[in-house]
């Protein structure tokens, strides 16, 4: 009996020496196996940041929500639960209470519930409920400057745009949270945090954007390519001295894309209601869209042979009505008798043979150089998402009739940004800057830290960029580019009615043409430059006539806006001009 | 060693209530209720109810056990003997009539009689039933056992073993047979009969463990206990059960994470953390130190129960001590054991902690029954 009960008792010895080994030896061991099944580390989302105009108007703001989201499973009741947590959460109390009883365990009942009846089903304690930490993108214009801005998707990442663009900064860093949670993944009533590292909420970006020039802008634009039955247009306005670009528009009228068979673009809701049929496009087609930018691109011959010394304002050239160069016949677009202009007067009335002309006397190597003295062919400094550089002409390509095509824009294939860059820097006394969209940063606690201007470098002499801004000027004073005048203001500018090629054929798409006008304001002492492109209009064709007007439109609202005084010698004299006028461009 | 000192020895040889193991018994019960509190308040709260409520029902069983325990203090043990063979056919009639359609389902056996809001679980009972009955047989061959009065007692506990098995419940079978076994010996069992009886039991084991006659669950329980780490996953289930165990009373270290800061095991990862398992809410709350203490405050109760036996006045006093030792220390080797991995899986709950009616009235009157041995102890010659 002794034996049996040692040997019984020994027992109880074996299980105290496991125990033994079980919590003090493999201690350590066991803890952590203990803690990681515990603990559920949870991302707690950051608050993305804003984008402000450069007056702190509100362009795009993300605002804290909560997902709500039902364990159907812990719903008991799901008849008295449903009728308490409908007013709360706004959904029906029959559509609700079905959700309630789904058996699935995890029902999404809504994404985005605001923070007000979120702190009520909070404190109320609901069985099965929970909620998450998430966000809602709110942006109060509606689709003001949408493609410039972009989109967020639907996990709140930046998708296009700016919201792309700058994605690392806005986004901030998220936080952890390590809780503690029952086998079933509930969260302990108790709350349970173990552990935290709070969320980092993202900078914010205040853009170069002026909020109600960009919508004087938009309304301008797509009222005229409804009038004009216009697919697309796109209009920039930027500050001369600084590149800052104060509006930025790029929209798409749909019932005409459809009737021209035009290639689809994707778009972002509708523009302003007042103007049906308008849509944003969801492409910053200003800066990822090439075209040829037809007569405006007359700049480059023109302030080449005026750098080459080859060329002065007042030479008078002979001008037939055409020329025969490798088999092919050039001319202006209407017949003309042998004709005598200065060159200012060929740069005003856009002739094309007088360019040729021009070009033909300081030769393809300086044109070429000058192309991309302008920024041709090269992507701005706005490193925009999808930018494009352009597509160029190099000497290795070069045709005889090249000579005639290239300086009136119908060879180089460039951006809408470009072609105003290169105007831009006509206005800044012959200083190419580099184009911006980002004014400053703004920090999770409001403090903004300003970004430096776009650089810039010299690309013509100041007396170039003085005669090229006069010869400028007569576009619009006797020119074709008298509808962009502005009472009271000095305006220089160029308009371009440029053909389009047909995708993948060596020829042009017949009927179809684009339409711009691009100047600066004043004149005398420019602060403002602008640009204006109307894709596909028709009937009427013209840069002139479908570009210029809206020019005249944004630039007036403009330089009343920023109360700039009017030109001295340019009170009537190119309005009246205009008014009486109206001549055309010829490409 | 003067723990097992024999009666003739013995410092006392007057009865008198052992107050010791009744307070020790009361003790246990209470640390086991905090236990059982802390192990289902947070899975109650999960669901709505409160907190209390497993605890205030176990409060109940414990109450109305320490009233069956003291009742049977006073009675004079000897009078079980004149109830052994009707309690014996009670027990089996019970036994029979819970494996009929009166009984109830649960965890995949039918163990249980349900009555209204409490579970009664027969076997465990039975099990006393077997310790009146081979004790009150064994006192009346004082001359010593024979080989038919061996045969006679092996089928009477046989019946009942065969019963428990096939409800299934394997592991009340095995504590009945070594019981058994135990009672035998203290009995006198002749060397060779016990010789042969060992054998038989090794044979047995073979036969039932290799003859299918295992449900498939029983044989998964033993193959995960000797693969402890393997990964298969038909065994998975198995295992995860001993390894979320083993994982609790680790984490609970030397100290423990302290009472109701068990992260495993208040917060239920640990499956039937309240009655099986309860070992494990020990381990992990009190740390190595609790555990220790409840070992050794259940091993003071296994040696007051096995004082008696030693003191017990005549056979029948001393082979009812003997036989309620060997059920309660043999529970808490079993349960103990199985929490950590070093026994396999079976339904026996840990005495005076598990969660249960049946359970606990079943161990504060088993040590009823000692106290009342033990009252009444002393002045006998030993074997």
């Amino acid at each position: 009996m002794r034996f049996i009960a040692i040997g019984i008792m020994a027992m109880l010895l074996v299980i105290g020496l496991r125990a033994f080994q079980v919590q003090v030896l493999d201690a350590s061991r066991m803890q952590h196996l203990a803690s990681a099944q515990l603990r559920q580390t949870i991302t707690v989302p950051a608050l993305r940041g804003g984008m402000y105009d450069r007056n702190g108007a509100v362009l795009a703001l993300s605002v804290p929500t909560k997902m709500v989201i039902a364990d159907d499973f812990q719903v008991t009741d799901s008849a008295t639960e449903a009728a308490a947590l409908s007013p709360l959460i706004g959904i029906p109390v029959a559509t609700l209470e079905p959700m309630l009883h789904r058996h699935s365990g995890y029902v999404v009942l809504r994404t985005h519930l605001p923070t007000g009846p979120a702190a009520t089903i909070a404190r109320d304690n609901f069985p099965g409920i929970t909620m998450v930490d998430t966000s809602q993108r709110v942006v109060p214009n509606g689709s003001l400057a949408n493609s410039v801005i972009g989109l967020v998707n639907a996990q709140g990442v930046g998708a296009a745009g700016l919201e792309y663009q700058y994605q690392k900064e806005l986004a901030g860093s998220s936080g952890i949270e390590t809780l503690l949670e029952t086998p079933f993944g509930v969260q302990l009533p108790q709350g349970g945090v173990v552990h935290q590292r709070p969320a980092v909420p993202g900078t914010g970006l205040e853009l170069t954007l002026d909020e109600p020039l960009q919508y004087v802008t938009e309304q301008a634009l797509g009222a005229q390519m409804l009038a004009k039955n216009a697919v697309s247009g796109e209009a920039i306005v930027m500050d001369t001295r600084t590149g800052q670009i104060l509006a930025m528009a790029n929209l798409v009228n749909t019932k005409a894309a459809k009737s021209a068979g035009a290639v689809p673009v994707p778009l972002i809701g509708n523009a302003d209601p007042s103007l049906t049929g308008i849509s944003q496009a969801q492409n910053n087609l200003a800066v990822t869209q090439t075209y040829l930018p037809g007569s405006v691109f007359k700049l480059v011959t023109f302030s080449a042979a005026l750098q080459a010394g080859l060329l002065s304002p007042t030479q008078v050239f002979s001008i037939p009505d055409y020329v025969s160069l490798d088999g092919h016949t050039f001319h202006d677009s209407e017949q003309h008798p042998l004709l005598h202009l200065s060159a200012t007067q060929i740069l005003a009335q856009s002739s094309n043979i007088g360019t040729y002309e021009i070009a033909n006397s300081i030769g393809e190597t300086r044109l070429l150089a000058q192309v991309q003295q302008l920024g041709f062919g090269q992507a701005t400094a706005l490193n925009f998402p999808g930018e494009s550089s352009g597509l160029l002409m190099n000497a290795a390509g070069w045709s005889p009739t090249d000579i005639v095509d290239l300086p009136i824009g119908q060879v180089d294939a460039t951006t809408v940004m470009q072609v105003l860059d290169a105007y831009n820097a006509v206005a800044n006394n012959g200083l190419f800057v580099e184009p911006s969209l980002v004014r400053a940063r703004v920090d999770a606690q409001g403090s903004i830290i300003k970004v430096a201007s776009g650089a810039s470098h010299r690309v013509l002499t100041t007396g170039v960029a003085q005669t090229v801004t006069n010869m400028l000027e007569q576009v619009v004073a006797s020119g074709t580019g008298q509808e962009a005048a502005i009472p009271g203001y000095l305006i220089a500018g160029k308009t371009g009615t440029s053909q389009i090629p047909t995708p993948g054929k060596a020829s042009y798409i017949a009927g179809a043409y684009n339409a711009s006008f691009v100047g600066f304001a004043p004149a005398n002492h420019p602060v403002l430059s602008a640009i204006v492109v109307l894709q596909r209009p028709t009937p009427d064709i013209f840069g002139a006539t479908n570009a210029a007007p809206v020019f005249s439109k944004i630039m007036k609202y403009a330089l009343h806006r920023y109360g700039i005084p009017t030109s001295p010698g340019g009170s009537g004299s190119q309005t009246k001009a205009a008014l009486t006028n109206a001549a055309q461009d010829l490409t | 060693m003067t723990l097992l000192q024999s009666p003739r020895t013995a410092r006392s040889t007057g009865g008198s209530t052992d107050w010791w193991l009744v307070l020790a018994c009361i003790g246990a019960s209470l640390i086991g209720m905090v236990m059982i509190y802390t192990a289902t308040r947070t899975g109650l709260a999960v669901n709505g109810l409160a907190g209390t409520y497993f605890v205030k029902r176990q409060a109940i069983f414990v109450f109305m056990g320490i009233v069956a325990m003291l009742i049977l203090t006073m009675l004079d043990y000897r009078i079980f003997e004149q109830f052994a063979t009707a309690t014996y056919i009670v027990m089996v009639g019970m036994l029979l009539m819970v494996l009929s359609p009166f009984g109830s389902h649960a965890l995949g056996a039918q163990r249980w009689f349900s009555l209204g809001f409490v579970q009664i679980q027969p076997s465990e009972f039975a099990l006393l039933a077997l310790i009146l009955a081979v004790a009150t047989y064994c006192s009346r061959r004082p001359e010593g056992l024979s080989l038919r009065d061996v045969s006679r007692l092996l089928l009477m506990a046989g019946f009942m073993m065969v019963l428990i098995l096939v409800q299934p419940d394997l592991g009340t079978s095995i504590i009945m047979g070594i019981t058994l076994l135990v009672m035998l010996t203290v009995a006198g069992l002749p060397g060779r009969i016990l010789t042969l009886l060992l054998l038989g039991t090794v044979l047995l084991g073979i036969v039932v463990f290799a003859g299918g006659i295992l449900s498939h669950y029983q044989i998964l329980r033993i193959t995960s206990f000797l693969h402890q780490d393997s990964s298969s996953p038909g065994l998975a289930q198995y295992i995860y059960n001993v390894n979320q165990a083993k994982t609790a009373i680790g984490a609970g270290g030397l100290f423990g994470t302290g009472i109701g800061h068990g992260g495993l095991t208040n917060l239920g990862y640990v499956p039937e953390q309240q009655t099986d398992f309860i070992f494990t809410a020990v381990g992990e709350q009190l740390g190595f130190i609790g555990s220790a203490a409840v070992l050794a405050l259940l091993g003071f109760i296994s040696w007051r129960v096995l004082r008696i036996a030693m003191q017990a006045k005549d056979i029948l006093g001393r082979l009812i001590a003997i036989g309620v030792f060997t059920f309660f220390t043999f529970s808490v080797f079993q349960n103990a054991g199985m929490t950590m991995g070093i026994m396999p899986v079976t339904g026996i709950p840990l005495p005076f902690f598990s969660y249960g009616g049946s359970s606990a009235l079943v161990f504060f009157i088993a040590i009823g029954l000692a106290l009342s041995v033990g009252a009444r102890r002393g002045g006998v010659a030993g074997p």
